[in-house]
């Protein structure tokens, strides 16, 4: 039996040890998480035989003694936030690996996958790669692909992101329980981007940006009844601030960026940057109720020639080398 | 709700019981649109557990891509977007 040391908070583990524990060959013994989260990840781990210990002790000043006493062969680390020394990535005596939920070298760090959308990315990726002291930088083992369709949202990205990281997963663990070394392909670090949790917190709409850039802004944090981790997409109109949850691209009209053009059936149309329009489809507002389509004009009070306030909000674009 | 979506609802069923049992909840006969976040039944990590069993269960990823999630929440929704993914 290979033994595997698992570390990893929430979602991403649940849909890979669902995946990975019932491989033959393969022993998962520890997993490291938050303790002070219950649910089902720990049913998962005691129906799995999966040791829990505080991934806080991973940290502690004694985290390499802590590791050494699992003695794992193999260290796996699923879209952890947590950064590990080289003493400790050097515990497990086949090596360290990290499932990452997005493309490398380009999208390192945190919430990827909605970053991808606001990018306007067709096609993204999940990772899995040799982990060094630096995020998200080791070599790639694996690379998964799939398609991002323009209906696409943060939750199903996300889903998207978990699939193909587990097939990732599945890739590497083949190698390794068939007495291969996974490949360590290096990242080309010039084309990296680093994204962190606090660039992803501002969910002004900035009605300058393009209508494109806006709709992918909202669809990227779209997680239907599910909060999304980083910021909700938000406007002000004569009735306060409000939530935009739907928005498609609406034509062309030459207004001032932020103008209420058009009303109809379908909802609001608002002119954007470059000429171009968003129709606003369904909005929240503060009391918690929902407006969607004909509706919304009446609920947020607004009328043709109005205009909504284009907030100073940081780019939705900010992929750079 | 042809046959599929049938089984598919029982083994969704079955797996909501499971769930609740390990919260020590009894989980009686679900009507479709009862809203099992709002009820409490699961929570946003439950979902992602429950997509991965019913891939499981179907033999193949899910797609979600496309479809209203909007009900997703509901047992009724759920089920119906599992079966059309």
């Amino acid at each position: 039996m290979i033994r595997f040391a698992l570390v990893g908070t929430s979602t991403p583990l649940i849909k890979t040890i669902e995946r990975i524990r019932t491989l033959d060959g393969l022993c998962l013994s520890v997993l490291y998480t938050e303790t002070n989260r219950a649910g089902e990840v720990h049913r998962l781990c005691a129906e799995s035989g999966i040791e829990i210990r505080d991934i806080a002790l991973l940290a502690a000043p004694n985290a390499v003694n802590e590791l050494s006493t699992v003695d794992p062969d193999w260290l796996l680390s699923i879209s952890s936030p947590m950064i590990l020394s080289a003493d400790i990535l050097q515990v497990p005596k086949g090596g360290s690996l990290n499932m990452h939920p997005g493309r490398l070298p380009d999208y390192a760090g945190m919430h990827a996958h909605q970053w991808a959308i606001r990018n306007g990315e067709k096609r993204f990726a999940a990772t899995v790669h040799w982990m060094e002291p630096a995020v998200d930088a080791g070599p790639i083992c694996y690379m998964e692909e799939f398609d991002i369709t323009p209906d696409d949202t943060g939750f199903t990205v996300f889903v998207k992101c978990l699939n193909a990281g587990s097939r990732a997963l599945l890739r590497c663990l083949s190698d390794i329980l068939e007495g291969r070394t996974p490949p360590k392909n290096p990242q080309d670090l010039s084309r990296r981007h680093l994204y962190r949790h606090r660039d992803a917190l501002d969910g002004r709409i900035d009605w300058n940006w393009p209508a494109r850039g806006i709709v992918d802004f909202v669809r990227a944090a779209d997680y239907g009844r599910f909060q999304s981790p980083t910021y909700v997409p938000s406007a002000s109109g004569p009735r306060g601030r409000f939530h935009v949850r739907k928005a498609e691209v609406a034509g062309a009209f030459c207004e001032q960026a932020g103008a209420v053009v058009q009303i109809d059936d379908r909802g609001v149309v608002i002119a954007a940057g470059n000429g171009s329009c968003v129709r606003l489809r369904s909005v929240d507002i503060p009391s918690g109720d929902r407006a969607r389509d004909a509706a919304i004009a009446e609920t947020l009070g607004l009328r043709p020639g109005d205009r909504l306030d284009s907030q100073t909000a940081s780019e939705p674009v900010i992929c750079t080398p | 709700m042809n046959e599929t979506c049938c089984e598919l609802r029982g083994f969704v069923i079955e797996q909501l019981r499971r769930m609740a049992k390990g919260r020590g909840i009894t989980l009686a006969e679900p009507a479709d649109d009862v809203d099992l976040l709002d009820e409490g039944l699961i929570d946003s990590m439950g979902f992602v557990e429950l997509i991965a069993a019913v891939e499981n269960y179907l033999g193949h990823e899910i797609d979600l891509s496309g479809h209203d999630l909007e009900e997703f929440t509901t047992l009724g929704g759920f089920v119906r977007v599992m079966s059309a993914a």
